[in-house]
């Protein structure tokens, strides 16, 4: 089993947590934990419920729609990290193509644990509104709507 | 006598005593005021005469505004208690200096002391009403101002019948009034301490930073560029000109007049003692009897014609039949109606004005209009009197003028009104909270009442929010068809709408009401039945709280708990024993809720067992409620409860709230949590937030005090509550030493990370060493930024932040522009420690700062592990042990050896980590 170091190893390259302190990540790296597949297991179906945000620690998964692959996630890759913050259906399925340890955080205990931790939410907000203002700049107006390109 | 005032007098348990000691406080400072107003008068027309009051018209409009801008910029200096004792005794030295310079007959003298009583008028009114927004909330300011109101008055009659009775009767000379007006103000000094403990916690410093935040800082030009943008605020500020011109030049007149009439001053003073007794007496009459009436029959674009046309007839007559008469009539109408009806109509006028705009652009108009507008009077009735030689009698026709020229400008107002209302209305700009005087605009409440019948829930509630004011029996019939509306909050804003009204008449419409599917909707349906019902309130409430039908009951606990005072208390107290011990039912959960709320209001030690019962309530609503009752309550023995609950994200924000309740009180108990080692760190960090609530001189010291023992995990929560501190409340002292001593010991911890950070970059590239170097660099960004905000605490805050920010910025020219304005602000010591870090010279890091020594040697990247290992970052220290392995060095491995055993589980899990596979591989 992974210390909380070694997990925040893994963590700080998850996208979402680049914002979010070292420090911080230790506190989610404790309330996560790992979980083994077989292959062909299917940690979830498409259309489900998503309840948690996986990182592959060995192995790889597939993630599908129905026989269409989308990508294949290896070790250190991370998916499913939208379910952390929307309770809507997956739109993709997870299917472990061999032999697979994953760390899961699940969605209500980091939604407990961003109660206590108001830094790790700025560090995903600031990371958010970062992704926001690229957009925005891509097409050409500002997240408030004013246009900017004429 | 409600419905002359327009209002509801409501005072409830507890705040009667503090409402007798502000209107006394009011009334005081009334009858000092004129006594000195007749007095400043008198010694000024018998002294120097009539002739030189252009001049001191002039001079109060010079010293005025600066004067008022002083006062105001103590406010933000001072706390509010401070102040007012400061300034009343300023107020008391110069009285009594004047009083002793009068009798060295120096005709400046007589100048000082006129633009001195009138200064004082105008500051103490201001001051007084500062103090009663700082005892008051809101809603108390609602029902209570009216009889803070109603002290003036009487102190005003009073004042002015006291003067002539004083010189007349008891024969005490003009001057010597200044004495005993001096007399009355140092007996306000121990009433205004009565008074300040009596307010409730912190109340009367959120009030001071709230009224001065808006107007007071923004700058002068901002202001007037919004007043000019608007033709409707344009019309108020020609219509505010307009009565100044004509006010100043009625005084002007009555005050020639009345010198050459009574030559004697004691005369002068009893004549114009008894003069402003009588214009205070009118002033009421008109305020109670003809403006309400007014209102409602011609509404507020016909009431500002009222002053205008009195005053053309006045002048007439006055040029017809010049003397004593028509002059004291003419100013006696003027002094009345400016101060009763045509005031309410020009508060009114503002109605229509967004409140952001009115809170930048009202104080503007009030002051710096009429200062400057009365210094403009004192400059043409010079050029009328000296240069032009007109009489007071031919001065008239400028009067006449001028009125001529407010009523084309009321015309045109009257207009802006109603179009200014309709937008406000239908953007939803104006609150009710504003409708102390009523509105009783005929054209307004059409308007209000078309909205009744809006498909839109939330703007029919909005509508029977400001008809609440209105007693127009036209209006009745369409809010209680309400009563059936399929929106709870309607039927709750009908309700009290109707309370309003004083609807005995509507208690059958209420009845059907009681058995409504909603708490607050029964709760209120059951405060109009009893207050309104002829057999009495309480026996209505004790037939509610023995009905069968629980949710009557429950509503009547909510009813009581909501608008009860002493006698309904009691009556629930005799049933407290039946209500608590009810027999479960459906309501549960809502009945328990009410049990916690009125146990809070109570405040009846017996039953707080009640509430520790309901704060293992399993329902979070009703715990919730629990502890808001023990923040009314503040008994010390739920401290340690709510401190308790702190730990739960539940209750945190409720618990927080209760504990900032107590006040000061408390501190100690805080200050011992926070050093708690058994305390978890989220509840410290609660507590630091709770102690930035109390805007409390101790608050800062103990703050300052845990800066040097905190845990290091707890000094950001702690340097950011100084800051709320600093930035909401400047009247706190920051303890300089203190802070500076915090500062160096935060500029060492930025040189260890920053010597950690040198001699780690680069050296071995492998995840533990990554790992290492991100945290050092986010210590380092975390050290600046706690830096930087202990150097908010000594310097302008806004400066160092913006600094702050520019030295993130990438930008050279701005980080150039930041490093410049530090250079300029800092201490020497200060600079010496901070530069070398936002100039990234690490190689001459002060470490050892308190000799001025300086270590300028480069650790090792063993010894920088080391110190790190032996340092109290917990977090740094997991991750330098996850290193240790890369440098393999013996020192290194004996320290990983004893930290093994450390209290916190990541590093001593980490300490394991590495040994073990220092172990499997055999490398021991």
């Amino acid at each position: 089993m992974l210390t909380v170091i070694e997990r925040v190893i893994l963590l700080q390259n998850v996208d979402v947590f680049e914002q979010v302190s070292t420090e911080q990540l230790a506190y989610l790296a404790a309330i996560a934990r790992e979980v083994e597949f077989l292959e062909g297991d299917t940690i979830y179906r498409e259309n489900e419920r998503a309840v948690a945000m996986y990182l592959v620690l060995e192995g790889s998964v597939r993630l599908h729609q129905n026989n269409l692959d989308i990508t294949i996630a290896r070790a250190r890759d991370a998916f499913g990290t939208w379910s952390l913050f929307d309770d809507r259906p997956t739109v993709v399925t997870a299917t472990a193509l061999e032999h697979t340890r994953l760390l899961r955080v699940d969605r209500e205990d980091f939604i407990d644990l961003l109660a206590d931790h108001v830094q790790i939410a700025q560090g995903v907000l600031k990371k958010m509104a970062g992704r926001l203002r690229g957009l925005a700049s891509r097409i050409g107006s500002e997240p408030s709507g004013g246009r900017t390109g004429r | 006598m409600k419905r002359l005032l327009g209002t509801n007098i409501d005072i409830r348990p507890g705040e009667s005593r503090v409402t007798a000691l502000m209107a006394l406080y009011h009334f005081l400072l009334l009858v000092a005021l004129y006594l000195l107003k007749p007095a400043r008068d008198s010694l000024f027309l018998t002294e120097l005469g009539a002739d030189q009051l252009p001049f001191v018209f002039i001079l109060i409009a010079l010293v005025g505004l600066p004067v008022t801008a002083m006062y105001s910029g103590a406010g933000r200096r001072f706390d509010l208690k401070r102040l007012v004792r400061i300034a009343t005794l300023c107020v008391v030295a110069s009285f009594v200096l004047l009083r002793w310079l009068l009798s060295m007959q120096a005709p400046w003298v007589f100048y000082v002391f006129y633009v001195g009583v009138s200064i004082f008028g105008i500051l103490s009114v201001s001051q007084f009403w500062l103090l009663a927004n700082a005892v008051f909330d809101a809603s108390q300011a609602k029902r209570l101002f009216v009889v803070l109101g109603l002290g003036g008055i009487a102190g005003a009659i009073a004042g002015g019948g006291i003067t002539s009775l004083l010189v007349r009767t008891v024969g005490i000379s003009t001057r010597d009034l200044i004495l005993v007006s001096v007399a009355l103000l140092l007996a306000t000094i121990p009433l205004v301490d009565a008074i300040w403990r009596r307010r409730p916690p912190g109340l009367g410093e959120q009030a001071r930073t709230e009224t001065e935040g808006e107007s007071g800082k923004r700058p002068l030009a901002d202001v007037i560029r919004t007043v000019m943008r608007s033709r409707y605020q344009l019309l108020i500020v020609g219509i505010i000109a307009a009565t100044t011109l004509c006010s100043t030049i009625v005084d002007f007149q009555f005050k020639t007049i009345s010198a050459e009439a009574f030559t004697d001053e004691n005369q002068l003073t009893t004549f114009l003692g008894a003069f402003y007794g009588g214009v205070s007496v009118l002033s009421v009459i008109f305020q109670l009897l003809v403006t309400y009436r007014l209102l409602r029959w011609v509404g507020v674009g016909g009431i500002i014609f009222l002053l205008p046309v009195m005053l053309l007839g006045g002048s007439v007559w006055f040029l017809a039949v010049p003397g004593l008469a028509a002059a004291t009539c003419v100013r006696g109408m003027e002094g009345s109606l400016s101060y009763s009806t045509d005031k309410t109509g020009r508060e009114l006028l503002y109605l229509p004005v967004p409140l952001a705009v009115k809170k930048r652009t009202k104080v503007f108009i009030d002051l710096f209009v009429d200062r400057t507008v009365q210094g403009i009077a004192g400059l043409l009735l010079l050029l009328f009197t000296m240069v032009l030689g007109l009489s007071p009698r031919h001065i008239s026709l400028i009067v006449m003028i001028v009125a001529g020229l407010w009523l084309v400008l009321a015309l045109a107002t009257r207009r802006g009104y109603i179009d200014a209302f309709r937008a406000a209305l239908a953007r939803r700009e104006i609150h009710a909270a504003d409708l102390t005087g009523g509105i009783t605009d005929p054209s307004v409440v059409r308007a209000l009442t078309v909205s009744l019948r809006s498909p839109n829930a939330r703007e029919v509630t909005y509508a029977l929010d400001m008809l609440k004011t209105v007693h127009s029996p036209e209006i009745e019939s369409s809010v209680v068809a309400l009563l059936d509306h399929r929106d709870p909050g309607v039927r709750t804003g009908a309700l009290q709408t109707i309370f309003g009204f004083a609807g005995r008449a509507h208690l059958p419409d209420v009845t059907r009401v009681l058995a409504d599917d909603d708490l607050i909707v029964r709760r209120e349906a059951i405060h109009l039945a009893a207050w309104h019902d002829a057999e009495g309130r309480l026996p209505t409430l004790e037939r509610f709280l023995r009905e069968d039908d629980q949710r009557l009951v429950l509503a009547t606990i909510d009813c009581i708990a909501e608008y009860g005072g002493r006698k309904e208390h009691a009556l629930l107290e005799e049933h407290a024993d039946a209500i608590f011990a009810m027999p479960s039912s459906d309501f549960d959960v809502e009945m328990d809720r009410a049990v916690a709320r009125i146990i809070g209001k109570l405040k009846r030690p017996e039953y707080y067992r009640f509430l520790e019962q309901l704060i293992d309530h399993e329902h979070p609503a009703v715990v919730i409620e629990a502890i808001r009752a023990m923040g009314e309550a503040c008994d010390s023995r739920h401290v340690s409860i709510l401190l308790g609950l702190l730990s739960d994200t539940r209750y945190r924000a409720a618990a927080s709230t209760a504990l900032t309740r107590y006040g000061p009180e408390i501190l100690e108990t805080l200050r011992d949590t926070m050093t708690d080692p058994a305390v978890h760190l989220k509840v410290r960090a609660a507590v630091a937030r709770i102690i930035s609530r109390m805007p409390h001189q101790e608050s800062v010291d103990i703050l300052i005090e845990l800066l040097g023992s905190i845990d290091s995990r707890l000094r950001f929560q702690v340097i950011r509550a100084l800051n709320r501190l600093r930035s909401g409340f400047a009247h706190l002292r920051f303890n300089r030493a203190g802070v500076t001593a915090a500062w160096v010991e935060e500029s060492r911890r930025c040189y260890a990370v920053l010597q950690a950070l040198q001699v780690n970059d680069g050296a071995i590239d492998d995840d533990a060493c990554r790992l290492l170097q991100r945290a050092l660099v986010e210590r380092k960004y975390e050290t600046l930024e706690r830096m930087f905000r202990l150097l908010g605490l000594r310097y302008p805050a806004a400066d160092i932040y913006n600094a702050y920010l520019a030295l993130l910025d990438g930008n050279r020219a701005v980080r150039a522009s930041a490093v410049e304005l530090l250079d300029n602000t800092l201490s020497a010591q200060e600079k010496r420690y901070l530069f070398p870090i936002i100039e990234a010279q690490p190689g001459a890091f002060p470490v050892d700062g308190n000799d001025g020594s300086v270590e300028t040697s480069r650790p090792d990247r063993s010894a920088a592990l080391a110190r790190l290992l032996e340092g109290d970052d917990l977090w740094l220290k997991a991750c330098a042990v996850y290193c240790v392995p890369s440098e393999n060095d013996r020192v290194l491995w004996g320290l990983v050896q004893r930290t093994a055993a450390d209290p916190d589980p990541t590093v001593s899990e980490t300490c394991r980590l590495v040994l073990d596979r220092r172990k499997a591989t055999g490398n021991v």
